[in-house]
């Protein structure tokens, strides 16, 4: 190691300082046996039947579980007898006025798919709105060059005819980090940014400043917002968390204000009685079937659960639900922040989404329904097959009564929690088609300034995910894909590091490799699909510098393309590699190879 | 041979094969001895306690799938500090997806400057914020896990004197960032 000059020991000293007041409570034994329960290691012969090995303890869990359930069921009926279940008072105020698809147009039909559109992936666009009076969603697209934003774009969904308008008012909000939400009785979408207060008149299609965000204690360090309409008063609510003071992991608990548009004036919301705190945070929907904001609070300490609280907006009343909340998880099974909360005015429920799709609370019957899957007997969602890719509930849609929100390749998909179907609004694009059989697929065109990354559905626990050849296209991945969730993995990263170096490679032959159909009695065991986001020369020309050494490699020919391939034989895994401008990569589990994609990079 | 050198290195590499085969407890060692210190890590690149916790469990998540791959254990520290400054990279990206509104308030509960030389702690902040996540994941890697080129550049795909020059690159614009030059 070279000596430090004066300012690298002052910057270490510093580094050290700046990092001294961190988090230390964590339970290493308890987050040990959650991932060695989630992912236990394989052995031997084991390894190549590790979708059985895996099926059969799940099989004896779900027995015992039941059994307890069951138990507890018996057991809860002799001690409650026939005590009524929790009904809360009925009310239904007003929400706004829905309109109704005009005669002719096709809302469960595909809008075009060449029709102009948010031109940047779906993340970078801001929460959305449905404008009730419009039967329109209003969207912003933050446009990035690299990590900073240098544009905004109003955009406006039609649900009717699944088209994308692209609104060109005078002024547009410059700030990121936002929430909207409709206000039925100025007609108006309110945008709350991190520093500014936005009123969107889509009649008029005008932006206008209103004004500052609440004036909230800034001795709390970080506060996060959540939006909800509350028709009764017609002002929007707002949810932001305050640090609270205690022992181990923070905690934030819920400061509630009202915003009027008209006077632009927040006001506080006074509580009465013992509070929530949430270790991670809270997003909120008003649920117009009990009168009641209901706060889903996320906490992240291991084994903590979320809580679901109800909130009496009239007395300031806090209760918590009696059901057990569903943990909505990321795809490392933790929880996932910020959760997405709508209100299903057809159902009259309140749904939550996360990675593993959307869960539906009925607050007059305190009953938790899990919608894309079922109960995995621990309280958390469970993925069904049928969350097309990275699928964000971002709003709900009263005309057609269905949940709408973005997905993988700018696509617009649709659920309805009534029927639990999927409808594509609008087929994505701009996504790798995966080949069939021996054929090219097409990677993205990259833009400028990207980093160079590929997106991967990564299992969100051991189960993994269900993958086939033609389930990355931009379509609904309805029957294919099962449990998992989005992440993203640089090219040359650390993550492909240990891939890229590590020895137990053999050889194997892509063209049988490719041609070979997929094991559909293999699907719940491992797989894994890719994107092609935009490849840097840099790091592609490392890749092609030969990381293996020699270690042993074969080459095949592909669509007419020289690849040369490797073959993972210990535990499962996937191998990356790059020749001329093909991509591949390929999955096996430990013994035989189960799929692979080859993509012609730009 | 100094046998008591060789000691650490031959319980480490216990330790890293027990959790390679499925020892929970042995992951548990490496998970208690290690995590702080990749949460520092991941901190100093995301520049929030939350994402650096994230960042974290995801990067022991996958050292638990990687670990048995892992050809010298006696590089366990290394490997895990980079995969946290990695992972909190990834987890930034992340979060921009999701969208979440953060308000985030400078307080710097030390003051507003430090005493004598010290590097004050609000400028520190700053000046990593301007920082790209990579340099940011480059400065921990060097200047808080202590790492040295030649480690960060096995880890992370350059060579070491590749990580030289970025880090002089990083290291002079911090120095006009903190007015030192």
């Amino acid at each position: 190691m070279t000596e430090r000059d004066v300012f690298e020991s002052r910057l270490h000293a510093a580094l050290v300082r700046h990092v001294a007041n961190g988090p230390t409570d964590f339970d290493a034994l308890a987050f040990a046996r959650t991932v060695a329960a989630k992912e236990p290691r394989r052995h031997g012969f084991a390894a190549s039947l590790a979708w059985r090995g895996v099926a059969v303890p799940r099989v004896a869990w779900v027995l015992l579980l039941l059994a307890g359930l069951l138990a507890a069921m018996v057991g809860g009926a002799l001690l409650i007898g026939s005590q009524r279940e929790r009904r809360l008072p009925a009310v239904v105020p007003p929400v706004g006025p829905a309109l109704a698809c005009p005669a002719g147009t096709t809302p469960d039909q595909p809008g075009p798919v060449d029709q102009a559109r948010p031109a940047h992936e779906p993340w970078t666009l801001s929460e959305m709105a449905f404008d009730r009076r419009a039967g329109r969603l209003v969207a912003l697209d933050y446009i990035f060059t690299g990590d900073e934003i240098t544009g905004v774009e109003t955009w406006t969904f039609d649900v009717c005819t699944n088209t994308w308008t692209r609104m060109h008012p005078d002024r547009e909000p410059s700030s990121s980090g936002s929430k909207l939400v409709y206000d039925v009785d100025s007609d108006v979408t309110i945008l709350v940014t991190a520093r500014e207060v936005w009123a969107y008149d889509l009649g008029a299609d005008t932006w206008t400043l209103k004004g500052s965000i609440p004036p909230i204690d800034t001795s709390s360090s970080t506060l996060a917002t959540s939006l909800a309409y509350d028709p009764v008063t017609g002002l929007v609510v707002a949810a932001a968390g305050e640090l609270a003071a205690g022992p181990g992991w923070k905690r934030s608990r819920p400061a509630l204000w009202t915003y009027d548009v008209a006077t632009d004036t927040w006001t506080p919301i006074l509580q009465d009685g013992p509070a929530p705190a949430w270790e991670r945070g809270v997003g909120v929907a008003y649920d117009a079937s009990a009168d009641r904001l209901i706060a889903y609070g996320v906490n992240q300490s291991p084994d903590a659960g979320n809580e679901a609280w109800l909130f009496d907006l009239r007395t300031g009343a806090w209760s918590r639900a009696g059901a057990v909340t569903p943990n909505i998880r990321n795809y490392w099974g933790f929880n996932r922040y910020p959760p997405e909360i709508v209100y299903d005015d057809a159902e009259a429920r309140t749904v939550v989404n996360g990675n593993e799709g959307p869960a539906a609370y009925d607050a007059t019957a305190d009953h938790w329904d899990y919608l894309n899957g079922g109960d995995d007997g621990q309280g958390s969602v469970e993925f069904g097959f049928g969350l097309p890719s990275g699928w964000s509930m971002d709003t709900y849609d009263p005309v057609n009564g269905r949940l709408v929100g973005l997905g993988g390749g700018n696509g617009v998909w649709a659920f309805d929690p009534a029927t639990r179907q999927w409808t594509v609004l609008l087929e994505g694009r701009d996504v790798v088609n995966p080949p069939t059989d021996d054929t090219l697929g097409q990677a993205v065109s990259p833009r400028p300034g990207w980093a160079a990354e590929l997106e991967a559905l990564l299992p969100s626990n051991a189960d993994g995910v269900a993958f086939t050849k033609t389930s990355v296209a931009g379509r609904p991945l309805s029957t294919r894909l099962g449990k998992g969730g989005w992440g993203a993995m640089p090219l040359g990263s650390d993550e492909l590091n240990p891939f890229l170096s590590d020895h137990g490679k053999e050889l194997a032959d892509l063209n049988t490799a490719v041609a070979t159909p997929i094991d559909r009695s293999r699907v719940d065991t491992f797989a894994i699909a890719f994107q092609v986001k935009g490849v840097d020369a840099t790091e592609l020309a490392r890749l092609l510098a030969d990381p293996y050494g020699a270690i042993g490699r074969a080459t095949a020919t592909v669509g007419g393309k020289e690849v040369q391939v490797f073959r993972e034989t210990r535990g499962m895994g996937f191998d990356l590699y790059v020749k001329d401008d093909v991509l591949f990569y390929v999955f096996t589990d430990g013994t035989s190879l189960i799929d692979g994609i080859v993509a012609a990079l730009p | 041979m100094d046998m008591s050198s060789l000691a650490p290195d031959v319980a480490i590499a216990s330790t890293v094969q027990l959790a390679a085969a499925g020892d929970e407890v042995a992951f548990a060692r490496i998970v208690a001895a290690h995590r702080p210190e990749m949460v520092r890590v991941a901190y100093v690149v995301s520049g929030d306690w939350d994402l650096a916790q994230d960042a974290t469990q995801a990067a022991l998540w996958i050292a638990w799938r990687k670990l048995p791959s892992l050809r010298d254990p006696t590089r366990l520290r290394p490997w895990l500090m980079a995969v946290a400054a990695n992972e909190a990279r990834a987890v930034l990206r992340r979060q921009r997806r999701h969208r979440v509104v953060e308000l985030t308030f400078a307080t710097d509960a030390s003051g507003a400057s430090d005493p004598g030389d010290e590097i004050g702690q609000v400028d520190l902040s700053n000046a990593l914020h301007r920082l790209g996540p990579e340099d940011r994941a480059l400065v921990a890697l060097r200047y808080l896990a202590e790492l040295d080129s030649a480690e960060i550049g096995s880890l992370t795909g350059r060579s070491a004197s590749g990580v030289r020059t970025r880090l002089s690159r990083v290291l002079d614009h911090l120095r006009k960032e903190l007015g030192d030059d």
